[in-house]
């Protein structure tokens, strides 16, 4: 036990001097404080455990806070893709632990009793230190040994370690880039080449203009939809919906093919014609007759008509080589030249049938297509006079369905009509043929025939509705006004005999004026063809000056306005390719009659012709007689021509130049009447081509091996995107092949021989259900590979396989086995040749010696 | 509320301190090498408990209780127990004896327990039935015989002695009684040098005469001074901690007692060793109670009342063991910082 502290001395024992002592702390030294000193140290101490316990906690709750904030941010970012700026407000969690950790921190510090005994056994007090804080210590106050203040360790290496790693995490969490912290949920499937290659066939579709745009982006769409929906996971779905995709684009792609092989025979077998025909004319002896260069021709006009319609690549190598099927094509209606030239009809049946539409208002020469079903069945309605009522009526829609547009009738006022039928009567129809009237007759006119009458008239009265009509009964603006002139004419004569009202006559100028007026001024689009245009100027040119001259007699028109109309309809000259159709659109007997009249010097009195020839062809007549008169042709033409047309009364004087086309088409109507070659040979050589046809051969060959070479750049586009393989592109290459010498051969050995058709029909090689012709050349597949192939197995009775075994191998030779009979027949035992049930059961060889051993074994007794 | 008591006086404490000083060296200088055995006796005797020893035989228990009675002046009865003892062998009998007035009547002869310190030689081998004629006596400190009651002189120490081997024909003492015993102290062997100074200075064994006694009013004294030495209210509640967490499941309890201990210490251990605190406090001439004290008689206080299970046999854990990992883990301060966290001394002076 410590002895009593003497005078002079501090708590332990040590010897006070001035300069440890200190005022104001009760005289002790620095080690020995004052009891009462005891509770500020007290306090001070629990801060200190405040302070390290709050530490302590706040590296805890911080570290488990960093590690929960790395985590949502790692997760946030990898599934989410949060951007990291929202996520730093995490941080604020960092204080809040701290917060939170002093603040529990608070009540885990010790008490002050506690902290106390601590100071009390820190100092070896024996609870005087204890004691203080409870009873008054008295004389045992200076007995209180001295107290330091003890030091609150904390060893938290580990805890700072902890919260080093956390805040690492959280740092790395903050600073590895998006692309490595997104998690991948599915495994994708890298089908990146395959849709690379599929996209490139899309485009090199689109771009072909196999698939339109639309389609493409559809495709395309699809396309992106399968790879985004593309996982490893079901990797089948996503090679099917492949599959599927590749499957249309290569049906695409092999129609687009077979379509192009076939344009290409065909642009193959229209060069190889044209070329064939070049030669031909080119030659010095052509070998081609003028029937066979128009069957060709047409056949021409026709293949390259079906390749514009169907090969845009050809449509546009025709504007590049200024082709123009039209022109190849002969101009006769081939079914109305058939009809007219067919034995079966005689001659008055095809005049009543040329009456019949020309009353209507219809050109013969441009009612086709007409089959010959519908034309027998109209041969038959007006052979027979007696029609019914049905009967008319079925006839009326035979020929609207095939030559007139019920839309083309518009509703004339009871007058007018009456006043038509008149003038159809002065024609020489019948009621029974032709009835429109109303009345009370049978032939009054329906209010259907009364629509069909007001839409002709309206249609006719504005451009568009004309240009609808037109266009949708294919019909030509010379056919139209012809009808309408024609009526105009029989108006106009019947109005001089004043069977015609003045509202009659100024309505057909009206609609001939108007027609041509909204004709020009049509802003959509050329109503007419130049020759169209300029044929129905002509006719107009032809029918006007009469018009003029009833309405300036009649005080309709003023003198300015004729002048006008006059002006522009005589810039409208017809040409000669006009007149040739003009011509052409004659009937051969009024046309022999007409150029009869002409020769025996009737003069221009086209009012007489009218009588004979017909209202409408009348003018054609008249523009021969012109054009004659013009001396349009060189003189030795003009001489031969004169001499030609001596036997027919023609005046040599009045012999007009005529140029090549004009004669061949005045040739052809010439013919067309009956006069033979001899009677009538005017014109140079039939089988000559036109410079004009020559070129357009020409143009046809170029745009046919052009559009080929394109068909092959379009397929090899596909071949090189794996759309098609390349034995279609060889196919292709070999349908290109043009022999056009070797066809102009065949033509010129066959042409005399043959119609166009059987030639075409007939080519070598072509194969096809007919197996083409007898010498046709065969036509092989590709060689068939021999690996695998093997004779068939046949099974051998299990005795024969038996005695095989038993047998000794000679040698093995190739062939077949070579059997002998004899050997087959021997047989020296008694179950030899008993065949087994498939060689199931055992089957046992007796010899005949061992007989009497198998009894004794059998043998009773 | 009750006024706080204020702290004895330096010169009360320090006389009474002396004396007591003086006791334990004359203690110590009649049997030698028994110094802290007796410093633990003394506080027996000063808190006014009762003492089992615990020896082998020959090692000095009944010279250290005589020399005590000589030393306090302190009548003193050496009972030496037997399996035929009987309570009346301790407690008196009433005989029959003829009185002046030639009458005859039941007079109670006092038995050897009435005295002041009783030496109970060899107490596990008497019957329960006579070592239960003690729980009065030792509890309560009077004997009811026949219905009366008569005080045991004050102050009344039951020394006990009981011998660790030689079991067969003992009775061990039951936990009541067991737990009457204020200390169970373990009288050792002794150094060779001890021997030695013991041979050469004593013929025979004679303890060597001594001419200091304390006198029955300076033992008063000493007993009153007990009574105010101050327990400061942190040293009691470490006492309640401690003998609480000698309860298995308790809250401080330690690993050790909660798989070796079957039974924990009972409230009347926290008041002994307040009681012995106290008293080691006073030979300490300090006016408080520390901790130190209490660290000082827990072992001795608890180490009886605490009942082990098998399973300590097997793990060879002594009570000692287990009292040791308590104190050892029991912090008295009750500060209770977390683990990692340290209060150094060497801080900084304010």
């Amino acid at each position: 036990m410590k002895p009593a502290r003497p005078q002079g001395e501090c708590l332990q024992g040590w010897t006070l001097t001035p300069t440890l002592s200190l005022k104001g702390r009760g005289g002790t030294c620095r080690e020995c404080l004052p009891v009462d000193q005891t509770s500020r140290m007290i306090d001070r101490f629990r801060r200190h455990v405040w302070a390290r316990l709050g530490l302590r906690g706040a590296v805890g709750a911080v570290s488990l806070w960093l590690f929960v904030w790395g985590t949502v941010v790692l997760i946030s970012r990898a599934a989410v893709g949060v951007e990291r700026l929202p996520l730093a407000w995490g941080g604020v969690g960092v204080l809040v632990a701290i917060i939170g950790a002093y603040a529990v921190a608070r009540r885990r510090v010790p008490t002050a009793a506690n902290v106390r005994a601590m100071f009390d056994r820190q100092s070896a007090a024996g609870g005087l230190v204890m004691a203080a804080a409870e009873t008054e210590l008295g004389g045992w106050s200076g007995r209180v040994p001295a107290m330091r203040l003890p030091r609150v360790q904390w060893r938290g290496g580990r805890a700072w370690g902890v919260l080093a790693a956390a805040m690492l995490f959280v740092a790395i969490s903050f600073a590895l880039p998006q692309r490595m912290v997104t998690i991948r949920t599915d495994r994708s499937l890298d089908i990146s080449d395959q849709a690379n290659q599929l996209n490139e066939q899309i485009e090199v579709l689109a771009e072909q203009e196999i698939i339109d745009q639309t389609k493409a982006d559809e495709l395309k769409e699809k396309l992106e939809q399968v790879k985004a929906d593309a996982t490893a996971d079901n990797p089948v779905k996503t090679w099917e919906a492949l599959d599927h995709l590749k499957d249309t684009l290569s049906k695409s792609a092999d129609r687009a093919a077979e379509q192009s092989l076939a344009q290409t025979q065909k642009l193959t077998e229209s060069q190889a014609l044209a070329e064939a025909m070049q030669q031909d004319q080119q030659a010095n002896d052509p070998q081609m007759s003028d029937e066979l260069n128009a069957a060709a021709m047409s056949h021409l006009s026709d293949l390259l008509k079906q390749m514009q319609q169907n090969s845009k690549p050809f449509e546009q190598a025709m504007s590049k080589h200024k082709l123009d099927p039209n022109a190849l094509a002969p101009n006769e209606s081939k079914q109305m030249r058939q009809v007219f030239t067919d034995q079966s009809l005689d001659p008055q049946t095809q005049q009543k049938i040329r009456e019949a539409l020309s009353k209507l208002g219809l050109n013969p020469e441009h009612v086709a297509p007409v089959d010959r079903k519908t034309l027998d069945e109209l041969h038959e309605a007006l052979k027979d006079q007696t029609l019914d009522k049905a009967e008319r009526e079925a006839l009326r829609q035979q020929l609207a369905k095939h030559e007139m547009n019920k839309s083309q009738l518009s509703p004339l006022t009871d007058e007018q009509l009456k006043q038509v039928e008149k003038a159809l009567r002065e024609l020489g129809l019948s009621d029974e043929q032709f009835a429109l009237v109303p009345g009370d007759e049978a032939g009054k006119l329906t209010s259907e025939q009364q629509k069909q009458l007001h839409e002709m008239m309206k249609g006719a009265q504005t451009g568009k509705k004309f240009r609808q009509v037109y266009l949708r009964e294919g019909l030509d603006a010379r056919t139209v006004l012809k009808a309408h002139l024609s009526l105009a004419k029989v108006q106009m004569q019947h109005h001089q005999q004043g069977m015609l009202e003045r509202a009659g006559t100024e309505l057909m100028w009206q609609l001939a004026t108007k027609t041509l007026d909204k004709a020009q001024a049509d802003a959509e689009g050329p109503l007419f063809s130049p020759d169209q245009l300029d044929t129905a100027v002509g006719l107009m040119n032809q029918a006007a000056p009469e018009t003029f001259e009833q309405m300036k007699q009649l005080g309709q028109v003023d003198d300015a306005s004729v002048e006008d109309v006059s002006k522009m309809i005589g810039q409208k000259l017809p040409s000669a390719a006009e007149v040739g159709k003009a011509l052409d659109a004659v009937d051969p007997k009024l046309l022999a009659e007409a150029i009869g009249q002409v020769a025996a010097g009737a003069g221009a009195d086209t009012t007489a012709w009218n009588a004979h020839v017909g209202m409408v062809d009348s003018w054609a007549i008249e523009e021969l007689w012109r054009l004659l008169a013009d001396e349009w042709l060189p003189d030795d033409e003009m001489d031969m021509l004169e001499t030609k047309l001596e036997p027919h009364q023609l005046p040599a004087a009045q012999l007009p130049t005529l140029n090549d086309e004009a004669l061949r088409q005045i040739n052809t109507a010439f013919k067309n009447i009956g006069l033979s070659e001899d009677d009538f040979a005017l014109l140079p050589p039939p089988q000559r081509l036109t410079p004009e046809q020559m070129q357009q051969l020409a143009a046809a060959a170029g745009a046919c091996n052009a559009s080929k070479l394109s068909l092959r750049a379009r397929m090899a586009k596909l071949e090189n995107v794996k759309l098609i393989d390349a034995k279609m592109l060889e196919k292709m290459k070999k349908a290109g092949e043009c022999d056009s010498s070797g066809l102009a051969a065949f033509l010129a050995e066959n042409c005399n021989s043959m119609s166009m058709s059987q030639m075409l029909s007939g080519i070598p090689g072509r194969g096809g259900i007919t197996r083409g012709r007898g010498d046709a050349a065969m036509t092989w597949k590709d060689p068939a590979s021999e690996q695998g192939a093997r004779f068939q197995e046949q099974m051998l009775p299990t005795d024969n396989l038996e005695a095989l075994k038993n047998s000794d191998l000679v040698g093995v030779s190739l062939g077949a086995p070579e059997v002998t009979e004899a050997k087959a027949a021997t047989s020296s035992s008694a179950l030899a040749n008993t065949t087994a049930g498939g060689g199931s059961a055992s089957k046992q060889t007796l010899l005949p010696r061992h007989r009497a051993a198998v009894q004794q074994y059998f043998k009773r007794e | 509320m009750t006024p706080t008591p204020s702290l004895l006086d330096v010169s009360e404490l320090e006389p009474a301190a002396e004396r007591v000083r003086q006791l334990l060296e004359q203690l110590d200088r009649i049997l030698l090498g028994r110094s802290e055995l007796h410093r633990m006796v003394l506080v027996g005797v000063l808190s006014r408990g009762h003492i089992l020893l615990e020896g082998l035989p020959g090692v000095g228990k009944t010279a250290l209780v005589k020399a005590l009675g000589e030393l306090m002046s302190l009548q003193f009865n050496r009972v030496q127990f037997t399996p035929d003892l009987m309570p009346g062998d301790i407690l008196g009998n009433h005989i029959l004896q003829d009185t002046d007035s030639g009458r005859r009547e039941m007079t109670f002869q006092p038995g050897p327990i009435f005295t002041n310190i009783l030496l109970a030689d060899e107490i596990n081998r008497a019957s329960p039935k006579t070592q239960s004629a003690m729980l009065e006596a030792m509890q309560e400190r009077c004997v009811t015989m026949l219905g009366v009651t008569r005080p045991l002189p004050d102050p009344f120490f039951v020394l006990a002695s009981q011998n660790p081997i030689e079991l067969e024909g003992t009775y061990p003492l039951p936990e009541a009684q067991l737990d009457r015993f204020l200390f169970k102290l373990h009288v050792g062997d002794v150094q060779a040098e001890v021997l030695e100074q013991i041979i050469s200075s004593r013929r025979r064994g004679e303890a060597p005469k001594t001419d200091f006694q304390l006198t029955g009013e300076q033992l008063a004294e000493l007993f009153a001074v007990m009574e105010r030495i101050f327990l400061p209210k942190p040293v009691s509640r470490y006492i309640a901690r401690l003998v609480a967490a000698t309860h298995p499941g308790g809250g401080e309890a330690t690993e050790a007692v909660n798989q070796y201990v079957s039974y924990g210490a009972s409230p009347r251990a926290a008041i002994a060793m307040a009681e012995a605190s106290r008293a080691c406090a006073l030979i300490a001439g300090r006016p408080t109670v520390g901790f130190e004290d209490v660290r000082a008689v827990a072992a001795a206080v608890l180490n009886h009342r605490m009942i082990l299970n098998y399973k300590s046999r097997f793990d060879r854990v002594s009570t000692r063991d287990v009292i040791d990992g308590l104190l050892e883990s029991l912090d008295e301060t009750g500060l209770d910082l977390p683990s990692d966290m340290q209060v150094t001394a060497t801080g900084e002076a304010s």
